[in-house]
């Protein structure tokens, strides 16, 4: 430490060099930080990525998946539907989220053809392991957008009837609104938490460390080398 | 101080990138497996065992605990498609754990077919074996993290000889050798490497180790033990990757120089040359040895019969190379392969493209690294004429860094072109990360611009490189969690 503040030179590199990291860090990541997107909680069942290869559900019917995942932030479920009519009445979707002691239901009566849309449910207070069923309130078909693209689908199944579907029914879960990153950290931290041996106050701790100690360690140990430069070269060891 | 700072680099990205999120993890991962959970290879069969039922078929190599791990997060699923993000809700793994735990052997040794990476020679997956082995009572995840920190050392070998190889050259400033090896260190994409499983970090480690010591051999002479040193890293390198064995020829380039220029005896010349060139054909033999025995070739399958039946053309390849760098001139046939050229390959996928090539920044970082490196190189090629003179003193120094990358990139290229040759020109597997063996030399070049600029104003520039590069790999975590949360 003696070393860069006893050198003129090496305390000016690192002042600046700290001094700029944290207005070119506040000029470029404070939006990234502080603007509000959608979060994706969860892909019980990815879309499909090149082909889609549609269930048809008819009037009545339900298709249903298991072994989907709810948790608190899964509000809303996204998923597309065709009805292949060009009359302009649509036929209206349930889609029915259900668990060990959990129930939600949320109606689609207006979507865009074959695009997904969204549709708002209500999450349970806790995370568990459930149903997914898209319930078919019409007397016409419709026609789910799904795939059986081999690094796309789930190894969740669709079944109508009991009957197991060749392709899986796209689905994501979102919230039901858009987050800024920052509020979001202690969820991601969850998340990263269940990937890895590490605990949360860990993530956290790392999480600071890199945010001041790359920039820092980096800063101080260019700066300290400059001052090194300054030192007076070792006296020759006497005669 | 920069160690500390690399490792925690490396350690960010071990945590931010979702479970099998780096380039082919799968794979490297299913090699190590194989290796701790059965003592074999993996092996080209004929029949495949099945993995375990629910799970998706068709993925011989991966063991069922593994596959498990790319399904119930979807892991698989999540390469190269934006809008599918990996599952991370705790009872997602809970049900994982549930499945995992139901199968035979917990699904471990079930992956023996071959995989992307099951043409690699085995040196780097023998080293992650040791990880995995010290969290073999852990879930596949925990061994994967393990796994992952296993760069973490490599990472600092590769600071460390940047560092050394800049002490020779350029011993003053001292300056120098810092903003070299910090360059290195907070180099995004390197330290991204060194944060997931995957050999590119090894072979690393090991150029970065040959360069250091190559240089000491050509500038202080050779002997038996330096010989051996470099054909041991030679045979090292060829074990760990099959890009490896391009580092022969440096080896013998640096070895005759030194010799050369020391005129060292004819009967040491026959036993140190033995000795190294024995060490590096060594190497060679296991390697040929390995792929012989599972059934593997030297491309990783990525050149297949066909291809090399068709033959390699000079002028085809020279059009390639041509326009890799340059706009095409008029005599020219379009771009062999898909227009990916210098500006993506050699700039953007070697600074800012992480994950599966699937984790970007905005656009308009992409725009200024590009400008940057074009205006450094530019004024790297002024300064390397206008300092000739200070140079010549050690331009046998210089030679063997100039033979080691002109080798690597020639390779490279080269690989590129019978790879386009071979997949019907659509992909020539080559990104940013291949230069990372000779990431040292790319750390020397800017010291050396750098200190070759008036003393305030190279201390300056030399903030300006560190301080950017903190900037970028502190966006690319960012976007690391971004892509896989939100």
């Amino acid at each position: 430490m003696r070393r860069v503040f006893g050198s003129r030179r090496g305390l000016e590199v690192f002042v600046v060099m700290v001094l700029g990291l944290a207005v070119a860090g506040y000029y470029f990541f404070n939006n990234w930080l502080l603007d509000p997107r959608g979060v994706a909680v969860a892909t019980p069942s990815p879309p499909p990525f090149k082909t889609d290869t549609p269930v048809r559900v008819d009037g009545g019917q339900k298709a249903c998946i298991k072994g989907v995942a709810y948790t608190p932030r899964t509000q809303v479920a996204s998923f597309a539907i065709a009805t292949r009519s060009k009359s302009r009445s649509q036929v209206p979707v349930a889609f029915e989220a259900s668990g060990p002691g959990y129930s939600a239901t949320g109606v689609l009566r207006r979507y865009p053809e074959g695009v997904p849309a969204p549709v708002a449910f209500s999450a349970p207070d806790h995370e568990l392991i459930g149903t997914a069923c898209f319930h078919n309130l019409g007397a016409r078909p419709v026609w789910l957008s799904a795939t059986r693209e081999g690094r796309v689908a789930s190894s969740l199944e669709t079944k109508i009837n009991g009957v197991t579907q060749e392709s899986d029914i796209g689905l994501v879960f979102f919230t039901n609104r858009e987050h800024d990153v920052l509020s979001q950290l202690p969820a991601v931290f969850e998340r990263i938490a269940n990937w890895q041996p590490l605990g949360r106050p860990i993530l956290w701790a790392v999480f600071v460390l890199v945010l001041l100690g790359i920039p820092l360690g980096t800063a101080w140990a260019f700066a300290s080398t400059i001052a090194r430069d300054d030192e007076p070269a070792a006296a020759p060891p006497a005669a | 101080m920069l160690l500390c700072v690399a490792a925690l680099s490396s350690l960010a990205w071990s945590l931010v990138i979702a479970p099998l999120g780096g380039p082919d993890e799968e794979a490297h991962v299913a090699y190590t497996q194989r290796i701790a959970e059965t003592g074999e290879l993996p092996q080209k069969l004929e029949d495949v065992p099945p993995l375990a039922p629910r799970l998706q078929g068709g993925r011989d190599g991966f063991s069922s605990e593994l596959q498990a791990v790319q399904d119930f997060g979807l892991m698989w699923q999540t390469a190269l498609k934006p809008y599918v993000k990996p599952n991370g809700t705790s009872v997602e793994w809970r049900a994982y754990q549930r499945f995992v735990s139901s199968l035979k052997d917990g699904g471990r040794t079930d992956g023996r077919g071959f995989q992307p990476a099951a043409n690699n020679p085995p040196l780097y997956y023998l080293y992650t074996t040791i990880p995995y082995e010290i969290g073999r009572s852990g879930s596949l995840l925990t061994r994967m993290e393990l796994m992952r920190w296993a760069g973490i050392p490599l990472l600092l070998v590769v600071v460390t000889m940047t560092w050394l190889l800049v002490a020779e050259l350029i011993p003053r400033p001292y300056w120098a050798r810092s903003l070299a090896a910090g360059v290195v260190a907070v180099h995004p994409v390197l330290t991204f490497i060194s944060g997931v499983v995957n050999p590119d970090i090894a072979l690393a480690a090991l150029w970065a180790t040959f360069l250091w010591l190559a240089v000491r051999t050509v500038r202080y002479g050779p002997s038996l033990r330096r010989a051996l040193w470099l054909g041991g890293i030679v045979a090292a390198s060829t074990l760990v990757q099959p890009r490896g064995l391009a580092l022969g020829l440096p080896m013998a380039f640096a070895l005759g120089l030194a010799m050369w220029r020391f005129k060292t005896p004819m009967r040491s010349v026959v036993r140190w040359g033995g000795a190294a060139l024995g060490l590096s054909f060594v190497g060679a033999a296991l390697f040929y040895f390995v792929l012989a025995v599972y059934g593997g070739d030297e491309t990783s399958g990525w050149i297949s019969t066909t291809a090399n039946s068709s033959g390699f053309n000079v002028r085809q390849f020279l059009s390639y190379v041509w326009q890799f760098y340059l706009p095409p001139l008029k005599i020219m046939e379009p771009m062999f392969g898909p227009p990916r050229g210098f500006r993506y390959v050699w700039v953007e996928s070697f600074f800012a493209v992480f994950g599966q090539l699937d984790i970007h920044l905005p656009g308009w970082v992409y725009d200024r690294l590009y400008t940057a490196s074009v205006w450094s190189l530019v004024i790297l090629a002024v300064l390397l004429i206008l300092r000739s003179d200070a140079l010549r003193r050690h331009r046998a120094e210089l030679a063997v860094l100039v033979v080691t990358v002109v080798t690597l990139v020639a390779g490279l290229h080269y690989a590129a072109y019978r790879a386009l040759q071979g997949n019907g020109a659509t992909d020539p597997i080559l990104v940013g990360r291949y230069l990372f063996p000779i990431i040292p030399i790319f750390g020397l070049a800017v010291a050396f611009v750098c200190t070759s600029l008036p003393r305030r104003w190279g201390q300056y520039a030399g903030a300006l490189v560190l301080s950017s590069s903190v900037l970028v790999l502190i966006g690319g975590l960012g976007s690391a969690i971004v892509r896989n949360h939100f």
